[in-house]
């Protein structure tokens, strides 16, 4: 397992930022396919939120060139 | 296998370049500045005829204009969409959190968030809550019926995902909260600097030695705390006090770390300017006063660009051990609303508050009274002293904070006593500021 270091130096932001890409396209796809289904629509919406804290957090540094 | 945890709650954010920190925060603030332009009324009008691509330098952002509380209330009242008005940065439809300010200065001022916007609010707090040594083990207790106030709803919320277990302490008087404590074995408590005293001298009252209780660790929210009522709330409660600063339209932007030497500028998630207190054009430096400016860069219910928060705080030196590369600020001096002219000299109430709580432990509330009397302004400090004065320990008390009161504030206060529970106790925002005087 890698470990983890205070500065973050064990992990890849690119690869991070590829994961979080992925994740807002399947939730979008999602809700495309749950249009209608409040079980769909409102439990993607609360997750797109946090996909954006990530991208906020992780995704925006790696294309500043992290 | 062991969990190798880090310190930071995101290392990468927050060891950041400071040179690459600001490049990361002028094009937030870009990314911002368009979107309140094409999403907000106020804002569409306000910025007719500037564009993000003008806003390339920390220079270029200080040519904009300053928002103040004001307009906010103005863009408001009678607007629509009721009742966030032209602030609005969203469809109304994706507001799932209505909040207010307090109403200290004024009519409240309504604070709509999305989901996404309240996620963004609550990513902070867990940054705030790491910083001050939150775990997963910590059990954490909240006074208070939360009411519309944002603060400690935050903190509700943000312990939850961190993984703390919370346990909400309103609908319960004091003594209940105190039991409450005890009965769960909380491990921290997130309350106003005030009413941590206010639980620690009930708890006193009852045979209780808050340092008993558990509490490893307090986080401070709705009013200033000085050094002196943080060191005075670690030495009663025998736990580590943290501070930080926020408001409900800008949500939170500085805390403590575990170093506990000031506070940390929450970059990026904000670009804050600290200026001189006349012209409001210079950053200050190390050391100086000065007022903050904030932009909230992730927020999109309730766009802010520029908001003048009125809070005055001294710049610290960017140096802190804990290795967060963040800039810093010493401490909250107080609010340029709360600062007075008193017979011609500049008093603000935080002074008082540093002396009482630092100096004079015999004082368990006090009050601050400004009357015009004829021409003249009279300070008045009201005190309640401790049961067990006696009328002779009271003058000699009285002698010595009145000299003590002169030195540091250069002003004549009256001191006058006020029986045991005579002065109101506060569980929210104190107000133990009072000017009295007309016009």
């Amino acid at each position: 397992m890698k470990k983890l270091t205070d500065t973050g130096a064990g992990a890849n932001p690119a690869e991070m930022k590829a994961i979080i890409d992925q994740l807002e396209n399947l939730l979008l796809n999602l809700k495309e396919k749950g249009q209608g289904m409040p079980v769909v629509e409102k439990n993607v919406r609360a997750m797109l939120s946090f996909v954006r804290v990530l991208q906020f957090g992780i995704s925006d540094l790696a294309e500043d060139g992290s | 296998m062991t969990e190798q945890r880090s310190k930071y709650w995101n290392p990468w954010l927050e060891t950041l370049d400071p040179e690459r920190r600001l490049a990361i925060e002028l094009k937030n603030f870009r990314q911002m500045f368009q979107y309140a332009k094409d999403h907000s009324v106020f804002y569409q009008r306000r910025y007719q005829d500037v564009f993000p691509e003008d806003i390339r330098s920390l220079e270029a952002v200080r040519q904009l204009p300053l928002l103040d509380k004001e307009e906010l209330r103005k863009a408001q009242e009678g607007q629509e969409p009721f009742p966030y008005g032209e602030m609005l940065g969203v469809d109304l439809t994706e507001v799932s959190h209505f909040r207010q300010t307090s109403g200290t200065t004024g009519r409240p001022v309504y604070v709509p968030e999305s989901y996404e916007s309240w996620q963004w609010r609550i990513e902070i707090w867990c940054h705030i809550l790491w910083m001050a040594g939150f775990r997963e083990t910590d059990r954490v207790f909240i006074p208070f019926g939360y009411n519309v106030y944002v603060a400690f709803w935050e903190g509700h919320y943000a312990a939850e995902k961190l993984g703390c277990e919370v346990v909400p302490g309103g609908a319960l008087d004091t003594r209940g909260r105190i039991s409450k404590i005890r009965e769960v074995r909380a491990t921290a408590l997130l309350n106003t600097p005030t009413y941590g005293l206010h639980l620690a001298e009930e708890a006193g009252k009852e045979g209780v030695d808050p340092k008993t209780l558990g509490i490893e660790r307090m986080l401070c929210a709705g009013e200033p705390l000085p050094p002196a009522t943080r060191q005075r709330l670690e030495q009663v409660w025998g736990a580590e006090v943290y501070d930080h600063i926020g408001g409900t339209e800008p949500c939170a932007w500085a805390a403590m770390c575990g170093e506990r030497r000031g506070l940390h500028l929450m970059e990026p998630f904000f670009l804050v300017e600290i200026l001189d207190m006349e012209t409001m054009t210079r950053e200050v430096g190390p050391g100086e006063l000065g007022v903050a400016v904030i932009t909230p860069l992730g927020r999109r219910s309730f766009p802010l660009i520029r908001f003048n928060t009125k809070d005055v705080v001294r710049r610290g030196n960017d140096d802190c051990p804990c290795g967060r590369t963040s800039r810093m600020i010493a401490g909250v001096e107080g609010r340029t609303d709360d600062l007075r002219k008193i017979r011609g000299v500049l008093f603000t109430p935080v002074t008082v508050e540093e002396i009482v709580r630092r100096e004079f432990p015999e004082i368990v509330e006090y009050e601050i009274w400004v009357e015009r009397k004829d021409v003249m302004d009279e300070i008045t400090l009201k005190v309640e002293p401790k049961e067990e004065m006696g009328l002779e320990a009271f003058q000699g008390f009285k002698r010595r904070i009145s000299e003590r009161l002169k030195t540091k504030t250069n002003l004549r206060f009256k001191i006058e006593p006020v029986p045991p529970g005579g002065l109101p106790r506060y569980t929210l925002k104190s107000k133990r500021f009072k000017d009295l005087r007309k016009g």
